[in-house]
């Protein structure tokens, strides 16, 4: 590479001095009219010259500074083969060999592959060195690195065998609890049915009415409840509970977005040794998505990092982790109709690349309300396209750096209704969308399977059935052999809607009945669920039963194995 | 986790005398291409406790997170209300015949900037529950106009507290008018 460098630079030498030849010898201007031109300074004295005088020169990049014929100029290059005795300036015409000057000549840059999947090659640019790094981590510190995104964990050139790195409880030789695969065998315990627990509701948000559920985690020693409240403005809001539940104090509740700003959502996930958590607020006067991390604890580690700066809304920020980057999508009318964008973010906020637009213009339909997921090989996006009147849910399966499409968005809804709100999982080797439809008949929740090449497994299907009232606010949890449901209904007319589950299997077919999870006066709202120890699960939600006040409430399902 | 629903603009009929007060602080990273904070984080005028921003991206450990100390917005005043009119009771003579009486909402437009929540007398639309609309001077009095998550939509004014008022299943959802919910 070098070499062929070099002899462009010395025919362009060549051909100056050419021209500078002919043209003197054609009676133009001489030499002594005009002076005799100064010789160009040279590039470079020394190697190092160049790193300052060349863009994008470093030691992985490098750059030697040859010493080549420097432009003969008129008089001066007796062997530019032009007949310098014609037009050379006085006293100088043919006198002898080009002055040399130094010229900045790339070198090949350094390569730093070993050849391992295993490792992140790289050079540092102040030195030219090679570094090798671990290529999976090993974030919930239990021994076990998780895979290579793409890969099932201890599957061949994975690079890991924990199926779940967010998990300290989770690893090869770890002991299966209740619906849950902590061995990585692919074997979770058969049948899980999850119960309510008597007693178990306790009301986990202060006096920060209206409040309504923004995420919830479990780090393997206390679950993270994340929610929007007022008190003298919009905050998100962070509660830790222990594995049976109370709020634990210290800290007890606290907001985690900056105060004034009118901040709401709070999606949030834990990856092992941190939360990520995603909200949008209008400190700058529109609305914008922000990201941080916090600890276990919830104590925020980092300055809010702010991932758009477009005007118009950015708003309803969904979330998911890739084994080594979160990525953030939300809806976004920058260019004057709601489009879905994504972000990357690392572990430590920063962001990777710029914003990236997910969805096309379709008219004056809107992209809305995102619902993200991480398949095997592929990101898995659902939403809703439409207007106030009718819309239709969309599925489109991207690549793991939400820049290039796999396949063309389906529709996975069916009919011109009011399909709204979509919540999307991967379960094994599929992702399933489920939705609620508020005009189709019943007004249930409905859902689909999708292969993660975007093919459709399972259309559109009911998976509740209100008769003649209502399902609301999916919430699906991927269990492997089945997946969970939660949401809300008013089939009982008990003043509202009442939180219920079920079990449906990855073609989508019922597993047993609905359960009613709450019974209380007013609405119970927005369920959100995690995985606790020994298999429970946890459960937030808004719930209206204090005289109507918008609080967050917090219960937990017992998990027994089935017959 | 629940879609918010924001209120779109009010337009012109936003009242003049509102303006924007800004009080300056800014906590976060500025990641704006070509700041020099693209990737970097941790530079936007918090405070990091016990030195520079962990390095992550491999086994970090528990504790290897700085602590960090949000410097909120100490010099924010309290939020201005401006109710010129009852938007919870149109009709009443707060407004001229034709008119409703709508809610708005200035965003401040400086980090830490103070919002101003108000109502005011405007024409009134025709937009009713679930009809698509661009400004709150689209739907009809009693209604308002918001980002909801499936369409820009007018609904129904309600109650956050006790008896919403929402008919049909619908659910009253805060907006982000201090106060005010709409049903959806």
């Amino acid at each position: 590479m070098s070499g062929r460098a070099r002899t462009r630079a010395g025919l362009g030498l060549l051909s100056v001095a050419g021209a500078a030849a002919l043209h003197a010898g054609c009676g133009g201007r001489s030499g002594l009219d005009a002076g005799p031109p100064k010789p160009p300074a040279p590039e470079c004295v020394v190697d190092a010259d160049c790193l300052k005088k060349v863009k994008g020169a470093d030691l992985c990049h490098p750059f030697i500074c040859a010493m080549e014929p420097g432009d003969a100029g008129a008089g001066q290059g007796g062997s530019g083969g032009g007949g310098g005795a014609g037009g050379g300036s006085a006293g100088s015409a043919g006198s002898g060999a080009a002055k040399l000057v130094g010229k900045c000549v790339a070198r090949p840059p350094v390569n730093c592959d070993d050849n391992d999947p295993c490792t992140t090659d790289t050079c540092d640019r102040t030195t030219g060195l090679c570094a090798y790094t671990p290529s999976t981590f090993d974030r919930d510190g239990d021994g076990y690195k998780g895979p290579l995104p793409g890969f099932v964990a201890g599957s061949p050139g994975s690079c890991g065998d924990d199926c779940d790195d967010t998990n300290p409880n989770v690893h090869p030789g770890a002991t299966d609890a209740c619906g849950v695969d902590n061995d990585c065998d692919g074997l979770a315990e058969q049948s899980p049915i999850y119960l309510p627990i008597p007693g178990a509701d306790e009301r986990i948000s202060g006096s920060i009415a209206p409040a309504d559920p923004g995420g919830l985690a479990f780090s393997g020693a206390s679950f993270a409840g994340t929610y929007t409240g007022n008190a003298n403005g919009f905050n998100v809001y962070l509660s830790t509970l222990g594995p049976s539940g109370g709020v634990l104090n210290p800290p007890g509740e606290q907001p985690v977005t900056l105060q004034s700003a009118d901040a709401s959502g709070g999606p949030i996930l834990w990856i092992g040794d941190r939360y990520g958590l995603a909200w949008q607020d209008r400190r700058s006067g529109d609305y914008q998505i922000y990201f941080t991390v916090l600890d276990a604890a919830g104590t925020k580690k980092h300055a809010d990092t702010q991932l758009t700066f477009a005007q118009g809304f950015s708003v309803n920020p969904a979330m998911a982790w890739n084994g080594s980057e979160f990525l953030v999508v939300w809806q976004d009318d920058r260019d004057g109709t709601f489009n879905l964008f994504g972000q990357r973010v690392d572990a430590d906020s920063a962001p990777i690349g710029g914003n990236v637009q997910l969805t096309m213009d379709q008219g004056a339909l809107g992209n809305e309300a995102p619902s993200v997921a991480v398949g095997l090989k592929t990101v898995g996006v659902a939403w809703a396209l439409g207007d106030a009147m009718s819309h239709l849910i969309q599925f489109q399966a991207l690549s793991p750096d939400l820049g290039t499409p796999v396949a063309p968005p389906i529709t996975v809804s069916s009919g011109a209704t009011e399909a709204v709100y979509p919540n999307i999982v991967w379960n094994k080797d599929r992702y399933v969308v489920a939705w609620f439809d508020k005009s189709a008949s019943p007004k249930a929740i409905y859902a689909a399977a999708v292969k993660e090449d975007g093919t459709l497994i399972t259309p559109a299907t009911a998976i509740t059935h209100p008769g003649a009232f209502r399902s609301r606010y999916p919430f699906l949890r991927p269990l492997g052999d089945r997946l969970l449901l939660a949401f809300s209904d008013d089939r009982d007319q008990n003043g509202g809607y009442e939180i219920y589950t079920r079990m449906i299997t990855p073609d989508l077919a019922p597993l047993g009945g609905e359960i009613r999870v709450t019974d209380a006066p007013h609405d119970s709202l927005y369920p959100i669920a995690s995985t606790g120890p020994q298999g429970f699960l946890g459960i937030l939600f808004r719930d209206d039963r204090d005289g109507g006040e918008h609080n967050i409430y917090f219960t937990r399902l017992a998990c027994v194995p089935g017959p | 986790m629940r879609m918010r629903d924001f209120l779109l603009a009010l337009g012109s009929a936003l009242p003049a005398v509102v303006a924007s007060l800004a009080a300056g602080c800014g906590p976060s990273v500025d990641t704006t291409p070509g700041s020099g904070g693209a990737g970097t984080g941790g530079s936007g005028g918090g405070t990091l406790v016990s030195g520079s921003a962990g390095p992550g991206g491999f086994d970090a450990g528990l504790d290897a997170l700085p602590d960090y100390v949000d410097p909120g917005c100490p010099d924010a005043g309290p939020k201005l209300m401006m109710f010129m009119c009852d938007p919870y009771k149109q009709g009443n003579g707060d407004c001229k015949s034709g008119e409703g009486c709508y809610i708005f909402v200035k965003y401040p437009t400086m980090p830490c900037g103070q919002e101003v929540y108000g109502a005011t007398c405007a024409h009134a639309g025709s937009g009713v529950q679930g009809s698509s609309c661009t400004g709150g001077q689209s739907c009809g009095a009693g209604f308002v106009c918001v980002v909801s998550g499936s369409g820009n939509q007018c609904v129904q004014l309600c109650q956050l507290q006790g008896q919403s008022g929402c008919t049909g299943g619908l659910v009253c959802e805060p907006i982000d008018v201090e106060g005010f919910g709409g049903c959806l």
